[in-house]
C-alpha cells in the first residue's frame, strides 16, 4: 500500500501509472523534486485503487498497461476524481490513441522517450489547466449564486409590495402618499374608491389634475405640514366624489422624512365620517327630542335608584313637588313599594297643601343601573271633584231620606221630627237641635220639634218662648245665621238664647227658617264642644234648615190649600145650588114663554068656542036652525079640539122629569115640526105683536132617527128657535133643516138675525154667559151644548155679524137592529 | 326588645292613609309581633317633622332601626315588597 493517501495542503498529488518500474521511479523522483506528491501505480487496477483512496489533481497514465489500456480507465478515473487532469504517456503512439486522447480532452499526449522537461511542462500545464478550470467553475458558481440571490430579493420585494398594498387596502381609511410637490405617489383602494377613480388613474398624478377645485386647499395644508415637519391630525374636510356625492372626512396628515431627516412627502390618512356624522346628528336629534319630551311632559318624571335615591327630575316634577331641583336630587324619595305598577300618593309640599297624585312605576336602565322611572300625575282636582261628588251624593242621599220622611209625615210635628231625625247624619257634632216656629203677631216662638242625645237640656216640643229681639229677627229675615257661645254665664246671653240650652252644651248655632222671603222660625243646633259648628257641619246644618224651612212652608201651604179647598168646595156647592135654581128658572122661563104662546093659542081656540056658544045661547033662531047649529057646533068642536091639542102639546113639553134619563129612537124631523108648532106663539104671535115678521122655512128629510131623550132634544130645539127669534128683532127668516150623511144626522137652525161678535161666538156656549141681560139666564146654550154632548154629538156655529147665525148639530144616526124591536120605552 | 323602629308618614286620616296603616299593621303583626314600634306621623299635624325628615310624598315608611335606614313609598299593600324593604324574609 502506498503511504501517501492523504494530500498535503498545497502539494498537488499526482498519480503516476506505468508498468515500467524505472519509469515510475524516474517520474516519482523528478516530480517529487518539483514539490509534487507522487503516488505510483503499476497497473490499471492499482491506479483505480489509488484513485479511490485519495484526491489527485493529475494522473500521468501509460497507455500500455499489463491489465489493460490506460485510455480505458480514463472514464473510471474521472468518475473517482472528476477534476483530474490526464497526461497520456505512451511508447507506442498511434493515431487511434491520439484521437482517443483528443476525444477524452486529455491535457497532454506525450510519447516515449521523453525528456524530463517535457514531462514537467506537461504536468505544469495540466495542473494550470486544472486550476483554470476549477477557477472558472468557481466563478461560474459564484455568479449563479449571485443571480439566485438577486432573484430571491426581487421576489421578496415584490411580495413586500403586494403585502404593503394589501395592508394599505385593508386599512379602513383612505391613505394617500404624496410628495412635496402635491403629486400623489401612492393610494390605497379605499382612497381610489373614495375619489371614484382607478388606482392607475391616481398614482403619479398631481392633485390639481384630479381635484382642480380642492387641490389648492389641500396643498396649503400639506405645505404647512411639510414646512413644520409636524403632523396635523383630525382635520374635518369635505370630499366631492367623482359621482358628485358629498362625503365628510376626518384627515390626519403625517410628514414623511428620509434617513437624513429631509421631508420627502406626507401620508394623508382620511376616514369617511359621513355615516358617523349622520349618526351623531341623529343621536343629537334623538337626545334633543327625548330631552324635549321629558321637559315638556305634563307629568312629573322622577328616576330613583334601588335605594330610593332621586337621580333625575323633570321640570314638571320640580313644579309638582314645589321644591328646587337641588332639594330633590340625591334625596331619598323612597323606593316604590306598591302592588302592580300604579298607586295613589300624596305629595308633601313645603308651605302648601298636599297634592293628590297618581304614580306609575316602570323599571328602566339608567346609566348602568336598573332604576325606577316614576311618572307622577297631579290628580288633586280630580280627587277634589270626586270627593265633592261623593259628599254631594251622600248629602243627596240624606236629603232624599229627609224627603221620604217628609212625604210620609202626616202633620207638621211628624214632618219636623222626620227632618230632625237626620241631624246626627248631617251634623255629626250636634248633640241637640230644636226647631221653632215664630208667630210675630202673638210675639211667641214655639218649639215644634227637638232632637237630643241627652234629655232635658232645653225646651221641649210645644213650649213657647218669647221672640228674639226685633234686631235679631231682622237679621234672621235676611237669612243670617247666628253662632252662639254657651261657655259664658247664662245671664249674659241675649234674652232669647238664655233659655235655649243648658247642661253642658258649649256652642250653638241659630239658623233662620225662611221660605219665599218669609221668616218662619229658626233651627237651633248645639254641640258639646266649645269651638262651634263650622265647616262642613255648618254647610249641612244650613242645608237641613233649608229643607226644614221648605217643608214647613209646604205644610203651611198645604194647610192653606186644604182650607182653600174646603172653601172652594163650599162655594161650589153654593154655585151648584144656584145653578139648579137657575136651570129651574130657565125651564120656567121657557115654560113661561110657551105658556104665553099656549095661553094665546088657547085664547084663540077658546075665542070661537066662547063666541059660537054665546051666539047659540043668545040667538035661539040659530040654535033652532039645524044647519046653522051644526055648523057652529062644528066650529066649536074644532076650536075645542085645537085647545085640547094645545094642552096636549103643553103636557108633552112638560112631561114628567123621571123620564129624562131614558132614551128612545126619535125622528128628528117630527121633533122639529112639533117644536115649531109648540113655539109658534113665540115666533108668530109674540113677534107679530112686536111688529115684526118671522118667516119659517123648513127643509126636513123624512128618515133621520137618533137615539135620545125626546124631551131634552126638544128643549135643545126650543132653545135654538127661541134664540133665533130673539136674534131677529126686525124679523127675518128662520130656517130649519135636517139631513142624513154617513151615519150622522145634521140638524141646522139658521136665522138671518144680528149674528154674533167673535167674542160672543167664543163664549156663547159657556154656562151663565148671556147677551140678554136680565131677560136671559145664560143657561140656554149651555144646556144645548151639554145635551148634545150627552147624545154623542157636536155643535158647529157659523155666524157673521149682521148676517145671522147657523147652529149645526151633528148627532149619530140610529138604525134599527136587524129584525130587532125598538128599545123598550122606560 | 324593640328591634324594629318604623315610622309611617301619612297625609291626613284619609282612606288612603288608613289603607297604608292597616296594611303595615297587618304585616308587622304577622312578621314582627312583639318586636316593633310603629309611629304614625300625620304630616298635616306635624309638617315640620316631615320637612326635617325630607318626606317628599306619603305614604312613606321609614325603617329607622335596625340599620340600614330604609325608606319606601306606596300603599304598602304588597307584603312581599314591604318585607323586602324591611330586609325581612317572610315567615313560613
Amino acid at each position: 500500500m502506498n503511504s501517501t493517501t492523504a494530500t498535503e495542503e498545497g502539494r498537488p498529488r499526482i498519480l503516476a501509472v506505468d508498468d515500467d518500474g524505472t519509469v515510475r521511479s524516474i517520474l516519482t523522483r523528478i516530480l517529487s523534486r518539483q514539490g509534487y506528491e507522487v503516488v505510483p501505480a503499476a497497473t490499471a487496477g492499482d491506479a483505480l485503487e489509488r484513485a479511490a483512496e485519495g484526491t489527485f489533481e493529475l494522473v500521468v497514465l501509460d497507455i500500455m498497461l499489463p491489465d489493460g489500456k490506460g485510455t480505458e480507465i480514463i472514464g473510471p478515473l474521472r468518475e473517482l476524481q472528476p477534476d483530474i487532469e490526464i497526461i497520456l504517456f505512451t511508447g507506442h503512439a498511434s493515431l487511434d490513441s491520439a484521437m482517443q486522447a483528443v476525444r477524452e480532452h486529455v491535457s497532454a499526449y506525450i510519447t516515449k522517450p521523453v525528456c524530463c522537461d517535457e514531462i514537467l511542462a506537461a504536468v505544469r500545464s495540466g495542473l494550470e489547466k486544472r486550476r483554470l478550470v476549477l477557477e472558472n467553475r468557481r466563478l461560474v458558481e459564484a455568479l449563479q449564486e449571485e443571480l439566485a440571490s438577486r432573484r430571491r430579493v426581487d421576489t421578496r420585494l415584490r411580495e413586500a409590495t403586494v403585502e404593503q398594498q394589501v395592508i394599505l387596502d385593508s386599512v379602513p381609511a383612505m391613505v394617500w402618499y404624496k410628495d412635496t410637490e402635491n403629486r400623489i405617489l401612492r393610494v390605497n383602494r379605499a382612497a381610489a374608491e373614495g375619489a371614484g377613480l382607478a388606482l392607475e388613474e391616481i398614482e403619479g398624478k398631481t392633485c390639481e389634475e384630479l381635484f382642480p377645485d380642492e387641490a389648492e386647499g389641500y396643498y396649503r395644508e400639506d405645505m404647512a405640514v411639510i414646512q413644520s415637519g409636524e403632523a396635523k391630525l383630525g382635520i374635518i374636510e369635505k370630499l366631492q366624489t367623482a359621482q358628485g356625492e358629498k362625503r365628510w372626512l376626518r384627515t390626519d396628515k403625517i410628514p414623511h422624512a428620509d434617513e437624513n431627516g429631509q421631508i420627502t412627502g406626507l401620508v394623508v390618512f382620511s376616514v369617511d365620517i359621513t355615516a358617523q356624522l349622520h349618526a351623531e346628528k341623529a343621536k343629537r336629534t334623538a337626545e334633543a327630542n327625548y330631552q324635549n319630551l321629558i321637559s315638556s311632559s305634563p307629568d312629573a318624571i322622577v328616576v330613583v335608584d334601588r335605594s330610593g335615591l332621586v337621580l333625575f327630575v323633570n321640570p314638571a316634577a320640580v313644579t309638582l313637588f314645589g321644591r328646587r331641583p337641588e332639594d330633590l336630587l340625591h334625596r331619598t324619595f323612597g323606593y316604590p313599594c306598591i302592588p302592580g305598577t300604579r298607586t295613589e300618593i300624596d305629595i308633601v309640599r313645603p308651605g302648601r297643601d298636599a297634592a293628590a297624585a297618581e304614580m306609575h312605576v316602570t323599571e328602566v336602565t339608567w346609566g348602568e343601573e336598573i332604576c325606577w322611572l316614576l311618572s307622577i300625575c297631579d290628580v288633586t282636582a280630580r280627587v277634589q271633584a270626586q270627593e265633592a261628588l261623593q259628599r254631594s251624593a251622600e248629602r243627596l242621599q240624606v236629603l232624599r231620606d229627609v224627603d221620604r220622611g217628609i212625604l210620609g209625615a202626616q202633620s207638621l210635628d211628624a214632618l219636623v221630627e222626620a227632618v230632625l231625625h237626620h241631624v246626627p247624619r248631617l251634623v255629626p257634632c250636634a248633640s241637640r237641635a230644636c226647631a221653632m216656629r215664630f208667630d210675630v203677631e202673638a210675639g211667641v216662638a214655639t218649639v215644634i220639634g227637638v232632637f237630643e242625645t241627652q234629655k232635658g237640656r232645653g225646651p221641649a216640643a210645644g213650649e213657647a218662648l218669647p221672640l228674639p229681639p226685633s234686631g235679631e229677627l231682622e237679621l234672621f229675615r235676611q237669612g243670617q245665621a247666628r253662632s252662639i257661645c254657651l261657655t259664658g254665664e247664662a245671664e249674659h246671653r241675649p234674652a232669647f238664647y238664655a233659655e235655649l240650652a243648658r247642661g253642658g252644651l258649649r256652642s250653638g248655632l241659630t239658623l233662620p227658617l225662611r221660605a219665599e222671603g218669609e221668616l218662619l222660625g229658626v233651627l237651633n243646633v248645639f254641640a258639646d264642644r266649645p269651638d262651634g259648628i263650622a265647616g262642613e257641619d255648618l254647610d249641612m246644618a244650613r242645608e237641613l234648615a233649608e229643607v226644614l224651612a221648605l217643608s214647613i212652608h209646604q205644610v203651611v201651604l198645604h194647610e192653606q190649600v186644604t182650607s182653600h179647598a174646603a172653601e172652594l168646595e163650599k162655594a161650589l156647592f153654593e154655585i151648584e145650588t144656584m145653578q139648579k135654581q137657575l136651570v129651574a128658572g130657565e125651564r120656567l122661563r121657557a115654560l113661561g114663554n110657551m105658556a104665553g104662546g099656549v095661553a094665546h093659542e088657547f085664547n084663540n081656540s077658546l075665542g070661537p068656542v066662547v063666541g059660537f056658544t054665546d051666539m047659540l045661547l043668545k040667538r035661539p033662531d040659530m040654535a033652532n036652525d039645524a044647519v046653522k047649529r051644526s055648523q057652529l057646533l062644528s066650529h066649536i068642536y074644532t076650536a075645542a079640539t085645537d085647545a085640547v091639542e094645545t094642552v096636549k102639546r103643553l103636557r108633552e113639553f112638560y112631561r114628567s122629569r123621571e123620564r129624562e134619563d131614558t132614551v128612545e129612537p126619535v125622528s128628528v124631523s117630527d121633533l122639529i115640526k112639533e117644536t115649531i108648532s109648540l113655539t109658534s106663539p113665540k115666533w108668530a104671535g109674540e113677534a107679530e105683536q112686536e111688529g115684526r115678521r118671522v118667516h119659517i122655512e123648513t127643509s126636513l128629510e123624512d128618515g133621520p132617527v137618533v137615539l135620545g131623550n125626546p124631551i131634552e132634544l126638544r128643549q135643545v130645539l126650543t132653545n135654538l128657535i127661541l134664540n133665533a127669534v130673539d136674534a131677529m128683532p126686525l124679523g127675518g127668516t128662520l130656517t130649519l133643516r135636517t139631513r142624513c150623511e154617513d151615519g150622522t144626522v145634521l140638524v141646522e137652525v139658521a136665522d138671518t138675525g144680528t149674528g154674533m161678535t167673535p167674542e160672543v161666538r167664543e163664549r156663547c156656549l159657556e154656562p151663565f154667559f148671556t147677551t140678554k141681560h136680565e131677560r136671559g139666564s145664560g143657561l140656554g146654550l149651555g144646556m144645548v151644548y151639554g145635551t148634545v154632548q150627552r147624545h154623542g154629538g157636536t155643535i158647529d156655529i157659523e155666524t157673521e155679524e149682521g148676517r145671522g147665525t147657523a147652529f149645526c148639530i151633528q148627532l149619530p144616526e140610529w138604525t134599527p137592529p136587524p129584525g130587532g124591536d125598538l128599545p123598550a120605552q122606560g | 326588645m324593640d328591634e324594629y323602629v318604623l315610622k309611617l308618614y301619612v297625609t291626613g286620616r284619609t282612606p288612603r292613609s288608613e289603607r297604608a296603616i292597616n296594611s303595615l299593621r297587618g304585616i308587622c303583626e304577622t312578621e314582627l309581633a312583639g318586636r316593633y314600634v310603629l309611629v304614625v306621623v300625620d304630616v298635616l299635624e306635624q309638617p315640620a317633622l316631615a320637612e326635617d325628615e325630607r318626606i317628599l310624598a306619603t305614604p312613606t315608611l321609614v325603617k329607622e332601626l335596625p340599620p340600614p335606614l330604609r325608606r319606601m313609598i306606596g300603599d304598602l299593600s304588597d307584603k312581599e315588597k314591604v318585607l323586602l324593604g324591611l330586609d325581612l324574609q317572610p315567615r313560613d
